[in-house]
């Protein structure tokens, strides 16, 4: 079992690693529109998805890009919880 | 049940449908497929079909790769649009919030009075199926899937004239070399930029141009631009490219030129558009202390399916090219199940498509162009001069710029544009209350 939490610990770290997040950033937080907010750009965006899929082993359709869901590390933490515990 | 088709807003986009005998449209295509449910296995072809039945449901498709768009709209007050022009929806008046597109290998069915809305995808492609397979197997299934394809277009098309965009590379020097063997009036055309302007010499994609058309044994027409002549084809190259990323800006740039100075009336064309994303030879480029066209920091095997799929978005050929009524066809597009099955682990080698491609053609093509380094087609970089890169750098024509004036001519909000394409795909509707928000 994948609970949301420990899916968005692990996308958390990721992000923060990749996009160079700063740790005094006090605006970050798991529930930041990434994609509005300028933290991932496009070419970021396909590297979230890369990561989620590898990470679990799953295959995220694109239209997952534009799920409301599917713009905070909370939300795609949910998303792929969901998917991975059926 | 009896379908009836819906035209498209603006101007039509004829679709190239290949399979069964008979499907010409949507209403034929619709038709046959609801008698016979295994028909969507054995179609392709660059298309983007609506039809409406006697339920008042509406029917979208598009082909497998995306490479004709399906934008379409939905309000109480203006009911239902399509176009594969999403600027000619915006001039019907529909609001920036209400456009939405189909996604690439997608069906759907729409039916407003129920808040239907039902997005199914007809075709998976198959990535790095061929891994282990001996390499004698795969070149031989590369060189009869080309066969088949051109053999198909000689039959669906008849032997109508084709004029080749020879780039001066390896994937448009195989377009140009199979359609001579399958079509008797082909020629190639290319283009140069600023060969006017003082200390500025024939750039390599024009040598390597014309070696290839020597050698297939075709008539070259090459297009010569100004810098201005070309900046003066932006509009073109924006709206009916249909995105604002430099890449894709800049090669519609090219098109945009070819199709307004090259003289090509009464010719389809042929590309070699595709092959790049299918087998993931892409790399950012070097230019004046700056890197354009990045990439996501993936590894090829890793990036080809994003790129593949990235190919949704974007209009740089068929779009530009139907904005002056020539009509593009795409061959690798048509066989992109056979080179996205080739084994992940040959991407990692660099040579990987000059070697296929060698095997494949042999001297059909000249062995300059096999030996020639890798080079974004048009694009120029560091070492050479007068490409668009350079021209559009000099002109202030990237990045933030593109997108603002994107923004501008489609009277919509920037911010709206990260909406609208996210990663290569343009944004389609999750269910019926999306499309049915109020903007």
């Amino acid at each position: 079992m994948h609970s949301p939490n420990q899916v968005a610990e692990k996308l958390e770290h990721y992000v923060r690693t990749q996009f160079f997040v700063a740790d005094d950033d006090d605006f970050f937080s798991r529930d930041i529109h990434l994609w509005k907010e300028g933290y991932v750009d496009s070419t970021g965006a396909v590297e979230v998805i890369a990561f989620l899929e590898d990470e679990y082993q799953i295959r995220l359709p694109d239209e997952v890009l534009f799920d409301p869901q599917f713009t905070t590390i909370n939300g795609m933490a949910q998303r792929v919880s969901g998917l991975l515990n059926g | 049940m009896n379908y009836t088709a819906v035209p498209p807003r603006g101007k039509p986009l004829a679709p190239l449908v290949i399979g069964p005998d008979g499907l010409l449209g949507s209403v034929s295509f619709f038709q046959a497929w609801a008698e016979n449910p295994a028909l969507i296995d054995r179609i392709d072809g660059h298309f983007a079909l609506v039809a409406i039945d006697d339920d008042f449901t509406f029917h979208l498709l598009r082909d497998p790769l995306g490479v004709n768009k399906l934008f379409f709209a939905w309000s109480p007050q203006m009911g239902f649009s399509w176009s594969p022009l999403v600027e000619d929806l915006r001039r019907l008046g529909y609001h920036q919030n209400q456009l939405w597109s189909l996604p690439s290998a997608c069906y759907a069915r729409f039916k407003p009075s129920e808040k239907l809305w039902q997005l199914q995808r007809y075709r998976a492609l198959p990535y790095g199926t061929w891994e282990g397979q001996a390499t004698d197997t795969i070149v031989e299934r590369i060189r009869a899937r080309l066969r088949g394809v051109f053999s198909d277009l000689a039959m669906r098309l008849g032997d109508v004239p084709i004029t080749v965009t020879l780039s001066g590379g390896l994937d448009s020097a195989t377009i140009a070399a199979m359609a001579r063997q399958y079509f008797s009036d082909v020629e190639g055309v290319t283009f140069a930029l600023d060969l006017d302007r003082d200390n500025v010499q024939p750039g390599e994609d024009l040598h390597y141009a014309r070696l290839a058309a020597g050698h297939i044994g075709i008539p070259l027409n090459e297009v010569h631009v100004t810098r201005e002549q070309m900046i003066n084809q932006l509009y073109v190259a924006l709206v009916h490219g249909q995105d604002w990323r430099d890449f894709n800006v800049h090669c519609a740039l090219v098109n945009a030129c070819l199709g307004a100075y090259g003289n090509l009336d009464g010719r389809m064309l042929f590309t070699g558009d595709t092959m790049n994303e299918l087998v993931a030879d892409y790399k950012p480029v070097a230019y004046a202390g700056q890197t354009f066209y990045p990439l996501p920091r993936l590894k090829p095997a890793r990036l080809r399916r994003f790129l593949v799929s990235g190919l949704d978005s974007g209009d740089r050929e068929v779009g530009v090219f139907h904005h002056f009524d020539l009509a593009t066809v795409q061959p690798y597009a048509l066989c992109a199940d056979a080179y996205t099955a080739l084994p992940d682990s040959w991407l990692a080698d660099d040579n990987i498509k000059a070697n296929l491609v060698r095997q494949v053609m042999g001297d059909a093509i000249p062995r300059a162009i096999y030996e020639r380094p890798k080079v974004r087609a048009q694009v120029g970089n560091d070492q050479q001069t007068g490409g668009t890169l350079a021209a559009m750098v000099a002109e202030g024509l990237t990045g933030a710029h593109l997108k603002q004036k994107f923004a501008g001519l489609l009277d919509c909000d920037e911010a709206f544009l990260d909406q609208f394409l996210r990663a290569g795909i343009y944004r389609s509707p999750l269910h019926f209350d999306h499309i049915a928000a109020d903007p």
